[in-house]
């Protein structure tokens, strides 16, 4: 016969008593963290201890194996890796979205078209006080008009470079501010890397540092792209923006640089922000400076004067009779008209806005011509919104305004005809004349400034719709799969009471189980033996 | 024969696209959380809904014949918005067909996009069962085998049957 203690029912009884409360406390466990943030359900694994048998003794003829009670074999957390893997993903995908959404709203909002002070409106005044000009080049008031509406046209450009500027700055400062957060985790996921081997090293589960790390990974993930490996012992790696950034309990700290490198997240986000605000930038700059000098052909009255050396289109005659072919250079100050007796007009072909404005004169005698309307601050010949201002020599005096194209000889002096408008008309014109874009900044290669300005707005429209609805798409897909992460791993108060009232019960009767042999040890001890007493 | 039955027909079919997009909406709610048994009633809602789209589409082929019948115009297929506008002579007229047009193309765009979310979100989920169902079911050939047995295909120890 088996040989068991005496006790063996109290010893029985003790292990259930304290297993079941071990059931109880993780029980309670996971109701405290019912609301915990990335906090995974936890189970205790019971199973049978191990039956009694006494080989040390002759084989037993006592029938079956007598059983020993129950022990907690493993406390685990319920958790779906998948899951986990999925989340990252399109959770990294939200960051981005939601930091380029946020951008595009707020270049919609630099743009701020359509309204009243938007840059269309602006440019409409400018091109409206040329027309008015062009009507009576002597009116004062119109040619303080012109200056006026274009100084708020190169304010207005100006204004939006500085909101440029500002918004770049802005995420500049962000990307420091995400690495720095990035980094911060990093640190935290190495140190709990550390605890989770030391802990798991002992055959434990370690459950909550578990539940933390990857709370702390879920967090990574909104910042930046981050690529899991982890070994059988449990210690991960993660990459990211292509940086191994934890190895094991190593660390290598992301810089700002390491931006550009991330393909996810909101570093990500914040790259492609900057790219964006970059483009919205180059198409105002190519617009603005092919306004400012892309090749318009004009036509000027014969008796034209040249203000420059120039080159003309057709064949030119001089007063003196020589005739200037096509492409040779007409020297400044030669008053010319067309070799051709039949035409009236000469066509040229000058750079832009500024190109035009050089050909004319303004009000003051002698007249000089050859006078850029707008200059660039810091003497670059390529205008930008940046560099842009109205010469500041005709903002002092209006009279420099190069509307008319003619002067005329009055005894010795040169005196302008002050009536005479050619150029102010050409240049009014220039509304309405097609340009030709660098091909690269938008979907518009040909068109007037306005068509241009219209096609950029429409681009930044389109853009903007595309990354908002990214964005909830990407929100819908994060918020279903945290739905189902919930459903795997989310402590269901119902769930766990009628655990709780199974665990009670469990825990009862193996306390009335107890009592029993106690009772039953009470008659042998106390009741038995003491017969002849 | 004024345009009126031909902005209606439109007018119909709009709605049933209108109210594809909010079956399409709830649609999204019910996969986001995840309650596939409402799932179910929503499909049957949809598909009442494409029938009588059906029938909707039916009736403006019809009207659209019939306009350009009377107008004594050759129809042609397939017969556009912009085909009915240019057939059209009043101003009005006009401008009502362009503006049900422009609404129209609106609702299809905004349809094929709630379907397109939908569709990445039924994707993802699709991802975790076929990964869950992965799990279960073992991969074949993961060891040598027997030659002679294993081409007589006893391959009946499995969770599930996957040429089901």
């Amino acid at each position: 016969m088996a040989v068991f203690s005496t006790f063996h029912g109290l010893e029985t009884s003790k292990r259930a008593l304290f297993t079941q409360r071990v059931a109880l406390n993780t029980m309670g466990h996971n109701i405290a963290n019912a609301a915990t943030e990335g906090y995974s359900r936890q189970r205790v694994n019971m199973t049978a201890t191990r039956p009694m048998d006494a080989p040390a003794f002759a084989r037993s003829n006592a029938p079956g194996q007598i059983g020993t009670g129950v022990e907690y074999s493993s406390v685990v957390r319920l958790r779906d890796n998948y899951l986990d893997m999925q989340f990252r993903r399109e959770n990294q995908s939200m960051g981005e979205w939601g930091v380029r959404d946020a951008t595009m709203r707020s270049l919609e909002k630099i743009i701020n078209e359509p309204s009243e002070s938007g840059l269309r409106a602006v440019m409409d005044e400018f091109w409206n006080s040329w027309e008015v000009l062009n009507r009576d080049p002597q009116l004062l008031s119109a040619r303080v008009d012109v200056v006026g509406t274009a100084v708020n046209l190169v304010d207005t450009l100006k204004h939006i470079d500085t909101s440029l500027n500002t918004l770049a700055a802005d995420l500049d400062n962000n990307i420091g501010r995400k690495v720095t957060e990035a980094n911060n985790i990093i640190e935290n996921i190495a140190i709990l890397n550390g605890l989770i081997r030391k802990t798991e090293g002992l055959g434990n589960n370690a459950n909550d540092y578990r539940d933390k790390r990857d709370l702390l990974i879920d967090q990574l993930s909104t910042l930046v792209d981050v690529e899991v490996t982890e070994t059988p012992d449990g210690i991960l790696s993660i990459t990211s923006a292509g940086v191994q950034v934890v190895n094991h309990e190593a660390v290598v700290p992301l810089a700002a640089a390491n931006a550009a490198g991330a393909t996810a997240g909101e570093l990500a986000g914040y790259e492609a922000s900057k790219a964006e605000v970059e483009t919205l930038r180059q198409q105002l700059n190519a617009m603005v400076n092919t306004l400012m000098t892309g090749t318009v052909e004009v036509q000027v009255q014969n008796g034209y004067v040249a203000s420059k050396d120039m080159v003309a289109l057709v064949d030119v005659r001089l007063e003196n009779g020589t005739v200037i072919p096509a492409g040779e250079t007409i020297p400044e100050g030669s008053r010319i008209e067309a070799a051709d007796p039949a035409q009236s007009f000469i066509r040229l072909e000058v750079n832009g806005f500024n190109g035009l404005h050089q050909l004319g004169y303004g009000l003051s005698n002698p007249p000089s011509g050859n006078r850029s309307f707008f200059t660039t601050t810091d003497g670059s010949a390529t205008f930008t919104i940046a560099n842009i201002q109205v010469n500041p020599d005709i903002q002092k005096n209006t009279d420099l305004i190069a509307a008319s194209g003619k002067y005329d000889i009055v005894g010795t002096d040169a005196q302008v005809i002050r009536g005479n408008s050619d150029i102010a008309h050409a240049i009014a014109g220039l509304r309405d004349k097609v340009f030709t874009y660098p091909q690269n900044v938008t979907s518009l290669s040909q068109g007037t400034t306005d068509d241009y300005f219209r096609a950029l707005t429409g681009d930044l429209g389109i853009r903007a719709a595309n990354t908002t609805r990214n964005y909830n798409n990407q929100r819908d897909l994060v918020d279903a799969i945290n739905m189902r992460r919930q459903e795997v791993s989310g402590v269901s108060l119902d769930e766990e009471m009628s655990d709780m009232i199974r665990f009670q019960h469990a825990y009862n009767a193996a306390a009335r189980n107890m009592t029993a042999v106690d009772e039953m040890l009470d008659r042998i001890i106390n009741g038995m033996g003491i017969v002849g007493r | 024969m004024s345009v009126t039955p031909l902005i209606n027909s439109l007018e119909s079919i709009i709605a049933c696209y209108l109210r594809l997009i909010e079956l399409g909406e709830s649609k999204k709610q019910v996969l986001i959380q995840n309650k596939v048994d409402q799932l179910n009633a929503i499909v049957n809602q949809e598909n009442k809904v494409i029938k009588e789209l059906e029938a909707a589409e039916k009736e403006r082929e019809v009207t659209v014949r019939r306009y350009f019948r009377e107008k004594g115009l050759r129809i042609r297929i397939p017969t556009t918005i912009d085909d009915l506008v240019k057939a059209t002579v009043s101003m009005q007229d006009k401008q009502r067909l362009s503006s049900c047009g422009e609404r129209l193309r609106e609702a299809a765009a905004k349809l094929q996009e709630t379907n397109h979310a939908n569709q990445e979100l039924l994707q993802q989920m699709m991802d975790y069962v076929q990964y869950s169902l992965d799990l279960l079911v073992p991969d074949d050939d993961v060891t040598y085998q027997n030659p002679v047995r294993s081409s007589g295909g006893t391959k009946n120890a499995r969770m599930f049957d996957t040429k089901a």
